[in-house]
């Protein structure tokens, strides 16, 4: 202290000691919160500029400024302190409250005279505002670290971005404390600005498990899970979490869908740690899922995987990927696939905070893995395979055909080439946006969140918007803590008016695209005189999208979440949640008259309109019991008892209209009549489930550690004998390194853990029934309406479990700057469904029965490594690798399964379903090549010799579409603010059919050599004696079969995502446009992919290369 | 130690009081909660309980039987028509182009034959599943109607195995021993063998014989068809609603006019003769011959389909859409069903005052045909004439030809004949005529757009037939045309 005041110095209210006293008494106990500052309703707001004045000097300016009267005492009150004044349109009070600093409150009474009192009796000490970022070591911001003055009760939380701000004394010592992290003490030493790293503590890392169900403590929980925080998987793109969790998680695989490529209404096709059920269709019921694909929870409830794929990335606070049983029993009936849960972001206590994130997208058509014909190859290409060469005897025929085929030949001179393919394309863009607001006390939290986010897919007139709105709230007092979130949220997707894509990769090139007057034209060309073929109007693909065709559906949902958690004591909780779930989907349809499908059609039935609206509405109740006791110290346990109620409700109601006049709008009520003697369409269906689970976790000292739950399941199904079944899970662990006494800077973790349990798959729906069903059918007469069968029952059905198997070793070494961590796995579901077709004259379709096994054997690594370990520089280099290698087989299949063999085959479908075998195995007779001397396809017999004649009796395995190993290599950098990604995908050793050889290069029958193909199927066909090729005769319009010749091994290296990041920090020009932080990415996602297989992909919907951006700000 | 103590006690309590929470909603959660009734569909037991219940199940079959697939359209006016050179399908891009040339491998004539099969024994399922129940369920039909109901479904199930074997089995007169096709008379998963087509016969008529003594009392035999009640006691009340319109439910003579059928392609020509005399004999006076002035000159409502003289039809819905999808006027070429002029006037013998020629052939006037089309199956313009939406499936006509073709007598027989070409409006024949080849020209007359010509061409083992194609050139028939071999939805599964 440099002076010493000893006169009272004040302002016009000096001999009002007492009173004045009282004032400070009281503002002691009232104002209990360190930081905040109470300003009162009169305040005002000044601009105000001193540069660097004493305290003194800026109170007598703003007390003219304002027209206030200040009250302190300057033996508690340093006025002689030099701050700086520059204040912008700013509350008289904040401004005097930031001058005088934090111990000190500031109070405006109704005289306009601001009291400055101390809010504790400890001197005056020079006072600073300190803030800064707090990170961990990934670089990921860390929202509500406690923040604590050492040596009082006083502190403040860092905000959602991880910001904080402080009033301290300059010498003061600041304490950052995190869940999980090793708490960090700092001195200010007068440092204004602070960023903080924390380093995450190995013993409490990630120390809660979240499972959406009960919550763990990670060192003693035994199950087998990955868990993500929000901003990794938005590191790795921006589309949605599924394109992101991929990347992350080698289990979690999105197979490629070949035929829809990257129509953004397409749902991803899903599995984790590979299959445990047949998906043949026929399984599920309208209102089912894929019997593959994991279960998703969100904030606690089951939900659908449209929800998920649409759920706003920056929304996302953290996602768990269950995968073993210890983990998925919790989920019992319906997680035989694993468990995918998603939190979102929770609002954080503090001032109000907005967060803005914008999201944009580019998509580019990937056509390289095209290459068909031109004009002249494929005129040539035609007259090789004999479409010019008349069939029958005689000359007339032939003449017809030479005219046509030089009317053609004349437009190839001519230069008519187009290139159909690129004209239904265009770049795809997509802009979202995304509001996130948040604040509140102690006791009340509030959190409001918008977002929109709309898609142009690559196919013009493909696209979709996506919106959404958020409001929780959070009331915390003393025993009783109740949350509600509420969800609005929808969708309204439209297709392609261009239809399927591979129309365009059919149409040939020497027709042009529109008539001399520049018109699209509704044939390319009509002849059915000469040609021979069926229905020979060539349609222009283009021009059904030159009508007001509609394919759109909507949908919105409202969502309303609640929760109470009543902690009676340290030891137990009890925990209620409420769901209520109410949807509306809408798809609409409509095609004019002038749609090329009415060609043939009754005028009166030209152009139809379909409606179909599916309403649903769920509600689902648990309420949960959770004891947590620590015994002698060492014995900790904690059980959970849990029961659960649902229903959900769905209902669809379908109707038709038909028979248009041209030029309408596609409204109903222009059409002529419904469809005639149809019906509305509908589907009903109630499903309801109850469970009860009981869980417990024990750990002896942190080093022993077993958990066990029980499951008891029931559920809806008609008239079923066994309505509940039972699933249980034990798990034990082994933390080695609390165990054996390592050196604590080597090993920071090494744990040994497996589970054992069982699991159920109830994705079917309700249409496995065990009683027969009657339904109404299409059409009456005179005696009304007449039900038919649906369903013959099979009484002795059971549902599908699944027994799961997992061991896994997890460590971190070297200041976890290694991580690493490996599985291996088995699952085997005993007995599966199968759904089996009779011989037709049983009347009996699609009977369900139990048969056979299917099991599932696979290992996964993940290995993450830092070269380069800098933290004090910011300097950070990880590197990582993943892998997942999984076996699937076939086991306990009776002679009742053949059926289905010979069902995939009829449709060429290449499943097999054979003891022994795989469910991903290639089937196909063994082929030995072309013979050079006559162009044909030479087969190899069970018994050793070769032929020419194809038997499906010598069909082999050839191959297998699982990979061998498949997984990602990732490299992750960050020099201080910026940072870059790198994530390659691989995928060794997995077969592929090439149906690109297959159908576009041969296969290709009389009809179909109108079309256009293939380049290969001109050039690398047999054509004369002697030709040594890998493809049938150019002449030969007979189909090909299924041989080994068209199966190929498939490596690939994708580039799935790169990206690049730079953050704002510090720069002036980022506060003047009043924004505390701003971060700006970059990705890039499936630039390149290298293949060793040359096929066409996206056979209806082209694949996208994407470029993204995304903006994120917070105010 | 005390406090502790206090704390164990009320965590009890709280410990019970959860306990007790959690109980209640198990309670609650028990059973009744799953006991959900589906909405859309019933369950099987439900329906059998009620009256109401069990007559929409036997009128589900019904109407699945109108049904494109089967009666509806491939077993009476398309794909058996076809086959019986009826159709004109010389276009190689029309539809049945290759159904006319016996082409059972091709693809699209495969979906027909798969079509036909698989909706046949669908609809044997139920009949067999209807059977079952009705067994079992006591207290909800009276006897009287029990008997009616079942008497029809086994009828029904006759049927449909007989024309099944008359499509897809051997020619009978050739190969009466040779595997054909099952016979179902269980709803059960399992696989009936193939069976002789003797043996399908006999199972046929075992199942017509209980049919017929099941309905004895059927109100056919005492009220006719039947539209409406005209009896004056009170026990008219009990027939309600669903046992009237007796012709368009299988019947006493529909039953008795099957047998004269199946016993005719079995070769029992005494047994068929005594059927087909007993139908004439006792139904006559419920199926009189439809009156020249209600086809001829009805206006806008002639009866082409004679719909007095049908003993059984099915009531199909749709039959004026499948008359539009086969023979409208405005298809085109390759799409249309229609014969070639003249082989058309040969049919008809050049005598165009035949009353079923001049009210079914017209030159239509809307679209570009130049030729005689198909209006068998038009609509009329009274939306209330009973005869509407009759899909004809077994008539009287059919009784005089067995009759003819059985009587040993050829005066009686050529007399049978003579009535029914009176009652279409043709001369009398003259003891000259040969009745084997008179008859043959009357079911090609009687039954276009019925699919019975292919048929009597099978039993007969007709070698060569006219081709619908062709002016003038015959088709050389055998196994390979008269056999449509199994489809590929039951040999592929079936493992004997």
């Amino acid at each position: 202290m440099k002076k010493k005041f000893t006169t009272i110095r004040c302002g016009t209210l000096i001999n009002q000691v007492p009173l004045i006293l009282w004032i400070m008494k009281r503002t002691l106990i009232l104002f209990i919160l360190f930081f905040s500052i109470s300003a009162s309703a009169f305040s005002q707001k000044i601009t105000i500029n001193l540069g660097k004045v004493t305290l003194y000097e800026a109170l007598k300016k703003i007390k003219s400024e304002a027209k206030v009267d200040f009250f302190y005492s300057d033996r508690e009150l340093n006025v002689d302190r030099v701050v700086i004044v520059d204040y912008k349109n700013t509350d008289v009070v904040n401004i005097v409250s930031n001058l005088v600093g934090d111990k000190f409150n500031v109070q405006l009474t109704n005289d306009s005279i601001i009291l400055i009192t101390p809010v504790e009796p400890t001197p005056a000490q020079n006072t600073i505002i300190v803030k800064g970022v707090i990170k961990n070591e990934l670089g990921e911001l860390l929202p509500g670290v406690n923040i604590i003055l050492k040596g009082t009760n006083y502190g403040t939380t860092s905000d959602i971005d991880g910001n904080y701000f402080a009033n301290v004394d300059e010498n003061s010592i600041l304490v950052f404390s995190y869940v999980g992290y090793h708490t960090q003490e700092v001195q200010v030493k007068g440092r204004t600005n602070i960023d903080i790293v924390l380093k995450q503590n190995v013993k409490e890392l990630e120390q809660v498990v979240i499972t959406g169900i009960v919550q763990r403590n990670k060192e003693s929980f035994t199950g087998t899970i990955k868990s993500v925080k929000g901003a990794e998987l938005r590191a790795v793109g921006n589309l949605n979490v599924i394109q992101s969790l991929k990347t992350i998680d080698p289990s979690f695989i999105v197979f490629e869908n070949n035929t829809l490529g990257s129509n953004p209404n397409v749902l991803p096709n899903i599995e984790v740690r590979g299959k445990t059920s047949i998906s043949t269709s026929g399984l599920k019921d309208e209102f089912g899922a894929n019997p593959n694909q994991p279960l998703f929870i969100l904030d606690g409830f089951e939900t659908d995987l449209r929800d998920i794929v649409d759920l706003d990335m920056n929304r996302v606070e953290s996602i768990t990927i269950l995968k073993d049983a210890s983990s998925t029993a919790l989920y019992g009936a319906k997680a035989a696939n694993g468990v995918v849960v998603v939190e979102t972001v929770k609002p954080v206590a503090g001032e109000l905070r907005v967060t803005y994130n914008s999201d944009f997208r580019i998509e580019m058509p990937d056509l390289s893995d095209y290459s068909l014909m031109n004009a002249e190859e494929k005129l040539e290409f035609e007259r090789l395979s004999g479409r010019w060469t008349s069939i029958f005897a005689g000359v007339d025929h032939q003449f017809a055909l030479d005219q046509q085929y030089n009317t053609i030949l004349a437009e190839v001179k001519r230069g008519v080439d187009t290139y159909w393919l690129k004209q239904p394309l265009q770049i795809g863009t997509s802009l979202g946006h995304s509001l996130f607001a948040s604040g509140g006390d102690e006791t009340i939290t509030y959190g409001v969140g918008l977002d929109y986010k709309k898609i142009n897919g690559v196919m013009i007139g493909s696209d979709r918007a996506n919106w959404g709105a958020t409001v929780s709230l959070n009331y915390r007092k003393n025993k009783l803590n109740i949350s509600n979130k509420l969800f609005v949220r929808g969708y309204e997707a439209n297709e392609s008016p261009y239809g399927a894509y591979s129309n365009f990769a059919y149409a040939n090139p020497y027709y042009r695209m529109r008539d001399e007057n520049g018109i699209i034209t509704k044939f390319l060309d009509t002849d059915t005189n000469v040609s021979g073929y069926k229905d020979y109007n060539v349609v222009n693909p283009l021009y059904n999208a030159t009508l007001n065709s509609i394919d759109k559906k909507n949908n919105v949902k409202i969502q309303n979440n609640l929760r109470a958690i009543l902690t009676f004591s340290d030891q137990l909780r009890l925990q209620a949640n409420l769901q209520l779930t109410k949807g509306v989907d809408t798809h609409v349809k409509f095609s004019p008259p002038e749609h090329s499908n009415f060609i043939d059609t009754n005028v009166f039935e030209k152009g139809s309109y379909t409606n179909v609206r599916t309403d649903n509405f769920s509600y689902k109740f648990n309420v949960m019991a959770t004891y947590a006791a620590i015994f002698k110290e060492k014995n900790s346990f904690t059980a959970n008892l849990r029961a659960e109620i649902e229903e959900t409700d769905n209902k669809r109601l379908g109707i038709a209209a038909v028979g248009y006049p041209s030029g309408t709008n596609g409204n109903p009520a222009f059409s002529f009549s419904y469809k005639p003697n149809e019906s509305p369409s509908t589907a009903l269906s109630l499903y309801r489930r109850v469970n009860i689970l009981g869980s417990i976790n024990y750990s002896y000292d942190n080093i022993y550690l077993l958990d066990a739950t029980y499951r008891l399941d029931g559920s809806t199904t008609f008239g079923n004998k066994e309505r509940f079944s039972p699933f249980y899970s034990v798990g034990l662990g082994f933390n080695l390194h609390n165990a054996l006494k390592i050196d604590k800077n080597v090993v920071q973790k090494l744990k040994l853990r497996g589970s054992i349990g069982s699991t159920g798959n109830q994705s079917f729906g309700n249409s496995l029934v065990t009683t027969s069903v009657y339904g109404f059918n299409d059409g009456l007469n005179i005696f009304g309406q007449g039900i038919m069968l649906q369903t013959l029952a099979n009484e002795n059905l059971k549902w599908q479990t699944t027994l799961d198997k997992s061991v896994g070793l997890e460590s971190s070494l070297f200041n976890n700057r290694l991580n690493a961590e490996f599985n291996v796995f088995e699952k085997n579901t005993d007995p599966l469904v199968v759904v089996v077709d009779l011989p037709s004259s049983t009347g009996i379709y699609g009977y369900p029965i139990n048969a056979g096994t299917l099991n599932t054997r696979g290992a996964e690594i993940d290995i993450r490594y830092s070269p380069i370990y800098n933290l004090e520089n910011e300097l950070v280099w990880s590197l990582g690798y993943t892998a997942i290698m999984y076996d699937s087989k076939y086991d306990g299949f009776s002679q009742t399964l053949q059926s289905l063999n010979e069902n995939e085959l009829s449709s060429n479908s290449l499943i097999r379903f054979r003891d022994g075998f795989r469910p991903d195995d290639i089937w196909a007779v063994p082929s030995l090549g072309i013979d050079p001397a006559n162009g044909r396809e030479v087969f190899l017999t069970k018994e050793g010799t070769t032929t020419y004649e194809f038997d499906s009796d010598n069909e082999k395995v050839m191959g297998n579409t699982t990979p061998d190993v498949e997984g990602v290599i990732s490299s992750n950098l960050r020099i201080k603010n910026f940072s870059f990604g790198l994530n390659l995908r691989y995928r060794l050793g997995g077969d592929t059919f090439n149906y690109a050889l297959y159908n576009k290069v041969e296969n290709i029958d009389r009809e179909q050599v109108t079309l256009n193909q293939d380049r290969r199927a001109l050039y690398d066909r047999w054509q004369n004696v002697g030709d040594v090729t890998r493809f049938k005769s150019i002449s030969l319009t007979s189909t090909t079969q299924i041989s080994s010749r068209f199966i190929q091994k498939e490596n690939i290296l994708l580039g799935e995502s790169i990206n690049f990041a730079y953050e704002f920090r510090d720069s002036q020009w980022v506060e003047k446009l009043g924004l505390s932080r701003l971060r700006l990415s970059a990705y890039m996602n499936d630039i390149f992919r290298i293949s060793t297989v040359k096929v066409e992909r996206g056979i209806d919907y082209p694949f996208a290369r994407a470029v993204s951006f995304s903006l994120n700000a917070s105010f | 130690m005390l406090r502790s103590n206090l704390k164990m006690i009320t965590m009890k309590k709280y410990i019970k009081n959860i306990a007790g929470i959690l109980c209640c909603i198990m309670v609650i959660s028990c059973n009744d909660y799953l006991d959900v009734q589906p909405e859309d569909k019933y369950l099987e037991d439900d329906v059998y309980n009620s009256e109401g219940g069990i007559e929409t199940v036997l009128n589900g079959i019904y109407i699945n039987m109108s049904d494109e697939d089967t009666y509806g359209g491939n077993m009476t006016m398309s794909t058996v028509e076809i086959l019986g050179q009826q159709f004109n399908t010389i276009q190689s891009s029309h539809e049945f182009h290759d159904m006319g040339l016996y082409n059972y491998t091709e693809s699209t004539v495969k979906s027909k034959f798969e079509a036909i099969w698989s909706d046949m024994f669908v609809n044997i399922l139920n009949l067999n599943k209807f059977i079952e129940k009705m067994d079992g369920v006591s207290g909800v039909l009276s006897t009287e109607k029990s008997n009616i109901l079942k008497g029809e479904a086994y009828a029904l199930r006759a049927m449909m195995h007989f024309d099944v074997l008359r499509l897809f089995g051997p020619i009978y007169s050739n190969n009466p021993e040779g595997a054909s096709i099952p016979y179902y008379t269980k709803a059960k998963t399992e696989i009936a063998p193939l069976e002789s087509a003797t043996s399908i016969l006999t199972n046929v008529l075992q199942d017509l014989d209980l049919a017929e003594e099941l309905l004895s009392e059927d109100p056919v035999r005492e009220y006719g068809s039947a539209y409406i009640f005209t009896g004056d006691d009170d026990n008219d009340n009990d027939w309600e609603n669903f046992y009237r319109f007796r012709n368009i439910r299988m019947n006493y003579y529909a039953v008795k006019a099957l047998q004269a059928r199946v016993n005719l392609y079995a070769g029992n020509t005494t047994e068929a003769l005594i059927a087909a005399k007993g139908v004439i004999e006792e139904a006559s006076q419920f199926f009189p011959w439809t009156p020249p002035v209600d086809i001829i000159s009805a206006g806008g409502n002639p009866d082409r389909v004679f719909s007095s003289e049908i003993l059984f039809a099915v009531q199909n819905i749709e039959l004026y859409q499948r008359q539009y999808d086969f023979f409208g006027s405005s298809l085109t070429d390759y799409k249309i069903l229609a014969p070639k002029e003249s082989r058309l006037s040969d049919v008809f013998e050049n005598n165009f005052n035949d009353y079923r020629f001049n009210s079914t052939w017209i030159v239509p006037t809307v679209g570009a045909k130049t030729y005689k089309t198909f209006y068998k199956f038009d609509d009329v313009e009274d939306a209330t004439s009973n005869f509407r939406f009759m899909q004809p499936l077994i008539r009287m006509s059919e009784m005089y030809y067995i009759a003819a073709e059985t009587e040993i007598d050829p005066l009686l027989a050529l007399n049978y004949l003579n009535t029914v070409r009176y009652n279409r409006g043709l001369g009398e024949l003259g003891s000259e005529a040969d009745i084997e080849s008179e008859i043959l020209k009357e079911y090609k007359k009687e039954f276009y757009g019925e699919g019975q010509l292919f048929f009597y061409y099978k039993r007969k083992n007709m070698t060569s037939i006219p081709s619908a194609n062709s002016e003038t050139k015959n088709l050389t028939m055998g196994v390979d045309q008269y056999m449509v071999p199994l489809p590929d939805s039951e040999t592929t599964y079936r493992t004997n």
